[in-house]
């Protein structure tokens, strides 16, 4: 009676210990959830960011294509034949390409990993059935401490993938912003250039050392514009893409090895 | 249920022994009553050894000397069971059958022989006697308030051990001498059957193995194959298959074991090579050779203990296993019993540090208890509290491994298994499986480490020698009776050799299972823990990673910042410079074309025209825009 007694008490202390445990699992796994759902939504709100600033961008670059390039082409082309190439610029191909390069995708959770039939057998062999229940609690709440710890890696992951996400968003808004200053000056040198021209004609060679020197800005301006108009907001060979992949590729080979941890 | 009475005779023999102990199955009053006359011869008196007092041999002398009654007679007084002798078994009957009750190759009656040798009797006065009641020995000699003195424990402690020492001898003896029954047929059967055989390798080569001019390691690789094919196999194949039969229907076994599990002998099996060899031994060699000859899995061998520990899932079966244990400790406290015995002969000259100490000196120990069973003791209840406490008591200064050789030679003179262990050089493994096992045990004892750990840190070669020492125990006792009948075959001598070589097969093949699955176990415990290197390791790579993360992060922002800086400084100073040139009273081409070469820098560009000259020069041409 005595051992049943003892018996009984030593798995109700179990229980209450493991029933512990089992709540501190649940408090890490939460945490970890919660973790991870932050590196979701930080994430998702750079990202958002970032597509309106390119989609502002493409839209710009598209306005100055279709709208001051023609009027230019019509002034200018009174004094000189133009010979003008308008290539398919597709600026959101490699943004989106870097976007769904699965890069962002690597969120992941650790979880407790099941033990086979023989280890079970072990286990109640050596540790009775109150050191198993104990045992599998303590796996249970180390599980979670681990997800905990790989929650926090891809939580820093993506804090990496939106300083990425920050970067892209800067060069978007200056190359935006120097679209709209650029074709400010462009629009203004096209009105100056028309307007020289109607004043004196075709043949620049009678021009003033002045007024050619406005249609000489006019060209200047344009090729400006040119150049801006290609610069891409991400260059897959500058430096800054090349850091921000090196960066989001070392997490990424961290996140790897956890999952060959977790797997082992 | 009795098996005996069940099985009627075991072969030839009345082997097997009643598995509920009753005395008078075993108690011999003849043989008590002619020791107390071997010991009084002519006398009436004899002054006896533990107490110093006179002793009657007749206890009505006693009683009328010592007036134990008045003049009206009652009795008024008891003085007189102080001086009245009586004949007492120094290891109680109960004691040796509990040691002894699994052998399935002696009998009731070896018991009953072997309990009354005189050895195992002494004469001590009546109260004595009765005020020890259930008391051990040990607890009598270590019970300084029960009015003996300290020569008088001694006393006690040179009879234990003498009486210890001749009972052990005994029973091997006998226990060979049944095996010889079961065995020397078909051993002599199958040296006569391989005699060219035996030639072929040439006896003296096995010597040289046997005597240990050849390593273990060697014998296994040379001998092995051969003596385990051959004899070994056979007579071990026949001595089981007899020992077998009887074990499977040994009640006792049956209701502990088939009660659990379906997988009787598997289970029993495997519990087996893990606590004891020499009991595996006993038990049925033939489930050893199963395994290990691969009639069975250590796959399946690991399934057994599964299925006997999910068939009873529970207290009651870690309770047998425990209790198992407990009965395998006491059956191995003989050389425990001795040094202690021998150390208190002479207190002050011998001495003991404390009971670690003597199990970190003490190699023959090991080979008695086993890898297994120093672990028993360590992690046990009673016995860790009897071995430690009982030993420590009795501890003084230091004891070295020297001087246990020294009790052990002087204990030990007259054991055969023990000489021959010494003669074959096997006796300096003995202390080499001391020195292996001899810092983990004081660890073990000390409680910094767990039994699974302790075997983990000794490893398979603490294990093997352990096993080995067995073997030749085995190969001994198996030897003599091989050399009996095979002597006249290949000469004597030769039988011997060829048993130790087989003793030392039957080890190598126990110690690769007992390994094997106990690495198995081990393994599969440690997977268990798995969990928590992989958590560490997980929580290493988090910190590692989150800091080069960051350090990765930092870089990256410098970049950017540097950038964006150089970006912001360029074009702000270009428009600056062409907002100022245009806004100038004279127009100022230079300052824009500065201003647009500033903006176009940030991209590593320049103007298209520097100049006016560069512009005309190309105003006859097509001008070139790519947009």
């Amino acid at each position: 009676m005595l051992i049943e007694l003892a018996t009984l008490g030593v798995l109700a202390y179990s229980a209450d210990k493991s029933n512990k445990m089992d709540q501190q699992a649940l408090a890490k796994r939460s945490k970890a959830y919660t973790r991870e759902a932050e590196a979701c939504d930080l994430v998702n709100q750079k990202r958002n960011t970032a597509d309106k600033k390119m989609q502002i961008v493409a839209k710009r670059k598209r306005a100055v294509i279709e709208s001051t390039l023609p009027r230019f082409v019509e002034v200018y082309q009174q004094i000189q034949k133009i010979d003008l190439t308008i290539s398919d610029k597709n600026e959101l191909a490699v943004y989106n390409n870097f976007r769904s390069s699965g890069v962002l995708q690597s969120m992941q959770t650790v979880t407790t990993k099941q033990l086979t039939d023989r280890q079970l057998i072990v286990e109640v062999v050596f540790k009775g059935i109150a050191g198993s229940m104990i045992a599998d609690s303590e796996r249970n709440l180390s599980a979670a401490r681990s997800q905990l710890s790989a929650a926090n890696v891809v939580y820093s992951q993506a804090r990496s993938v939106a300083e990425v996400y920050d970067a892209i968003i800067g060069r978007a808004e200056r190359i935006s912003s120097l679209i709209m200053r650029m074709n400010a000056l462009f629009l203004g040198s096209i009105s100056e250039t028309e307007r020289i021209i109607a004043q004196n004609g075709t043949n620049v060679k009678t021009y003033t050392e002045q007024d050619k020197g406005v249609l000489m800005t006019c060209v200047n301006i344009a090729a400006v514009m040119a150049d801006v108009i290609n610069i891409p907001v991400l260059d897959e060979n500058g430096e800054l893409c090349k850091s921000a992949i090196e960066m989001i590729q070392t997490g990424e080979a961290y996140l790897e090895q956890m999952n060959e941890i977790i797997d082992q | 249920m009795n098996f005996i009475e069940e099985k009627g005779d075991f072969l030839d023999k009345n082997l097997g022994i009643a598995q509920d102990y009753d005395r008078s199955n075993y108690d011999s009053a003849s043989a008590k009553k002619a020791y107390k006359e071997k010991v009084f011869g002519d006398s009436a008196v004899i002054t006896d050894s533990t107490t110093g007092e006179i002793l009657h041999k007749s206890q009505t002398a006693a009683q009328k000397k010592y007036h134990m009654k008045n003049a009206d007679g009652e009795n008024v007084s008891k003085k007189w069971a102080e001086h009245s002798a009586e004949t007492d078994h120094i290891n109680s009957l109960k004691s040796i059958h509990d040691k002894v009750k699994h052998n399935p190759f002696l009998s009731d009656d070896d018991i009953q022989e072997i309990a009354n040798c005189d050895a195992n009797l002494r004469v001590l006065p009546k109260s004595l006697n009765a005020s020890k009641g259930e008391k051990s020995d040990i607890e009598i000699i270590f019970d300084t308030d029960n009015g003996l003195s300290l020569k008088g424990r001694v006393h006690l402690a040179g009879e234990k051990i003498k009486s210890d020492t001749v009972l052990t001898e005994k029973l091997i003896a006998r226990t060979g001498e049944n095996i010889g029954g079961l065995a020397v047929d078909s051993a002599k059967k199958s040296v006569e059957d391989n005699a060219m055989k035996f030639v072929r390798y040439g006896v003296d080569h096995i010597a040289d193995v046997a005597t240990g001019e050849k390593t273990l390691e060697d014998a296994v690789a040379d001998v092995g194959a051969f003596a385990v094919e051959t004899v070994g196999k056979d007579v071990i194949k026949n001595v089981a298959d007899s020992a077998g039969e009887k074990i499977k229907s040994d009640t006792v076994l049956t209701d502990k074991l088939i009660a659990h599990t379906d997988e009787t002998i598997g289970g029993l099996a495997i519990k087996s090579i893990e606590d004891n060899a020499m009991k595996f031994m006993r038990y049925g060699v033939d489930h050893i050779v199963g395994v290990a000859t691969g009639e069975k899995t250590l796959e399946d061998a690991v399934a057994d203990v599964g299925a006997f520990a999910v068939g009873t899932v529970g207290k009651d079966i870690i309770k047998n296993v425990a209790d198992t244990a407990g009965e395998k400790i006491k059956l191995d406290t003989v050389l425990t019993d001795k040094l202690i015995a021998r150390t208190g002969e002479t207190i002050g000259g011998l001495a003991v540090n404390s009971a670690k100490k003597s199990v970190e000196d003490n190699a023959m120990k090991f080979m008695q208890y086993g890898v297994d069973h120093i672990a028993d003791v360590a992690t046990g209840e009673k016995t860790l509290e009897d071995a430690v406490a009982d030993v420590g008591a009795f501890a003084v200064e230091t004891v070295g491994k020297d001087v246990i050789k020294n009790v052990a030679d002087s204990a030990l003179v007259n054991n055969t298994v023990y000489q021959s262990l010494k003669n074959s050089g096997a006796l300096g493994q003995l202390i080499q499986v001391g020195a292996i096992v001899a810092e983990s045990t004081s660890r073990l004892i000390d409680g910094e480490i767990t039994a699974d750990e302790f075997m983990l840190e000794i490893g398979d070669k603490g294990a093997t020698m352990v096993a080995q020492m067995i073997g030749s125990e085995v190969g001994a006792v198996v030897g003599e009776i091989i050399g009996i009948s095979a002597g006249g075959i290949l000469g004597a001598g030769a039988g011997e050799i060829i048993g130790r070589a087989i003793g030392t097969m039957i080890a190598t093949v126990a110690c690769n299972v007992i390994i094997a699955v106990r690495t198995n176990i081990i393994n599969n415990l440690k997977s268990l823990d798995d969990y928590k290197l992989k958590e560490k390791a997980i929580r290493k790579l988090e910190t590692e990673a989150i800091a080069e993360m960051e350090y990765q992060r930092q870089k990256f922002r410098n970049i950017v910042e540097n950038e964006y800086q150089k970006w912001d400084k360029n074009i702000e100073s270009g428009f600056d410079m062409i907002i100022v040139s245009a806004c100038k009273e004279v127009y100022d081409l230079q300052g824009i074309i500065n201003g647009l070469d500033k903006i176009l820098s940030v991209f590593g560009k320049s103007v298209m025209f520097k100049n006016l000259d560069e512009y005309e020069l190309q105003l006859d041409m097509p001008l070139k825009l790519n947009f």
